[in-house]
């Protein structure tokens, strides 16, 4: 009777089970199919090109990255006189270089508003009236561009800014005027326009409290208003 | 009899007088394990090797864990390094695109040159308004002299743009009024003009004139 060498006896590993393996299996295909779609959680141009908004009640003040603003003003005519001042050279007084009167069928919004910047000057040419149900409406052109606010905004204190729409009465109650800083990509936005123009702040202020408040303003509509711009 | 021996082995115990050398139980040659299974344990053969050593039990779920840890270690170093790959590029192109500032500080009454023209600050002046100017503001009015060093500079000059600054990162707008145009401007001859400004009120004193081409070319003028 003879017996082979003592081995140390060699622990196999367990085979795995048929169910294991289709369990890793899903695993897997479940680590795939949420890889994919992740993918789907992209931006479509319109968000994209969506700004970040910042919204204020009337007389509050909407404090964006690049500027803050609130509105101080709002008045409703049918008609504008539009006055340019000059300087006197002699006497170093205000004169009135020109006058204009133009007039509507519709309604005359005027919105005044202060500014300020926290570091550069920041221009705020352009600014839209958008109704309650996103119906927006640029700044009249009717003015001419002396009535465009000409100076930045700048740090250390607030400018008055004023902007012209013209709108039918029905687009005045739960509207906002909206205030955007414009693109600083230079000359990228002729090249791709609106490509760049990402993220950019928009200041949404309430044009009256409430819808009792735009009764007030549409009851009260001035026949004539005069707006000044310096010459 | 080992202690694994049991009654049924009583069958085959020798009786008295047996010697145990009995034929009936002794192991002809080319008997094999028949006989072997009646063969009684010798007690001086060596143990059989131990099963598995004891830590080889605690082992396993051991190396699993380091292993769990390697793949884990491994997963935030490649998700990183895929991270921070595109950071890197990101960061490239926005340094191609948005250049850091070289500022060139220039002392009180100096003079620097910039693009074969020399520059200097003469004066930072308070300046009088129509109506006063905006609340809580100081209009300000600097006088400006420009030497240009040679003829060749005069060919490529252009207006460069002006801020006022002060130390904290802010800047406020600086318009040049009546600048000159190449044709006015003579190699070693000084040009002056003005730049108007207005700053907050409380740093009429120390806000401080910014003359610039590029991020890479301004010139600060010190008060």
């Amino acid at each position: 009777m003879s017996q082979g060498p003592a081995t140390a006896p060699v622990r196999e590993e367990p085979a795995r089970s048929p169910w294991r393996r289709a369990g890793s299996a899903l695993v897997a295909l479940a680590v795939g199919a949420a890889a994919v779609y992740a993918h789907t959680f992209v931006m479509n141009k319109d968000q994209l090109d969506a700004p970040l908004t910042t919204t204020a009640a009337p007389g509050a003040v909407a404090e964006t990255g690049r500027f803050s603003v609130r509105l101080d003003d709002v008045v409703a005519a049918s008609s504008l006189s539009l006055i340019t001042t000059g300087t006197d050279p002699d006497t170093g007084g205000t004169t009135i270089e020109n006058s204009t009167a133009i007039r509507t069928h519709d309604l005359f919004v005027v919105a005044t508003v202060s500014a300020t910047s926290p570091k550069d000057p920041t221009w705020l040419p352009d600014a839209w009236l958008r109704t309650r149900d996103g119906i927006e409406y640029a700044a009249t052109d009717r003015t001419g561009q002396a009535f465009t606010p000409p100076r930045p905004v700048q740090n250390g204190w607030w400018t008055s800014l004023e902007y012209v729409f013209e709108v039918p009465r029905e687009a005045v109650a739960g509207a906002s005027i909206v205030v955007s800083a414009p693109s600083t990509n230079g000359i990228y936005d002729d090249i791709y326009p609106g490509r760049y123009d990402q993220l950019l702040p928009e200041a949404r202020l309430a044009l009256t409290a409430d819808d009792a408040a735009a009764r007030r303003l549409l009851q009260d509509v001035k026949p004539s208003w005069r707006v000044t711009a310096r010459g | 009899m080992s202690e694994h021996d049991t009654g049924s082995w009583d069958a085959f115990t020798p009786r008295d007088g047996d010697t145990g050398t009995s034929e009936a139980f002794t192991p002809r040659d080319g008997d094999t394990g028949t006989w072997d299974a009646f063969t009684p344990v010798n007690r001086a053969e060596p143990a059989p090797a131990a099963l598995a050593p004891a830590p080889a039990e605690t082992r396993r779920p051991l190396r699993r864990a380091v292993r769990g840890l390697a793949l884990a270690v491994a997963a935030v170093a490649v998700t990183g390094a895929a991270v921070g790959v595109q950071w890197q590029d990101r960061q490239r192109w926005i340094a191609d695109r948005y250049p850091a500032e070289v500022v060139k500080d220039v002392a009180h009454g100096a003079s620097a040159t910039l693009h074969g023209m020399s520059w200097q600050v003469v004066t930072v002046v308070p300046r009088q308004v129509e109506g006063g100017g905006e609340s809580g503001t100081a209009p300000l009015r600097a006088t400006v002299q420009v030497t240009p060093v040679s003829a060749q500079a005069i060919g490529g000059y252009l207006t460069p743009d002006f801020a006022m600054r002060d130390r904290a990162g802010h800047s406020w707008q600086a318009l040049p009024v009546d600048t000159p145009i190449p044709s006015d401007l003579k190699p070693g001859r000084a040009t002056r003009f003005d730049v108007e400004t207005a700053v907050p009120g409380s740093l009429s004193g120390t806000a401080e004139l910014v003359l610039s081409y590029a991020p890479g070319e301004t010139l600060r003028f010190a008060r």
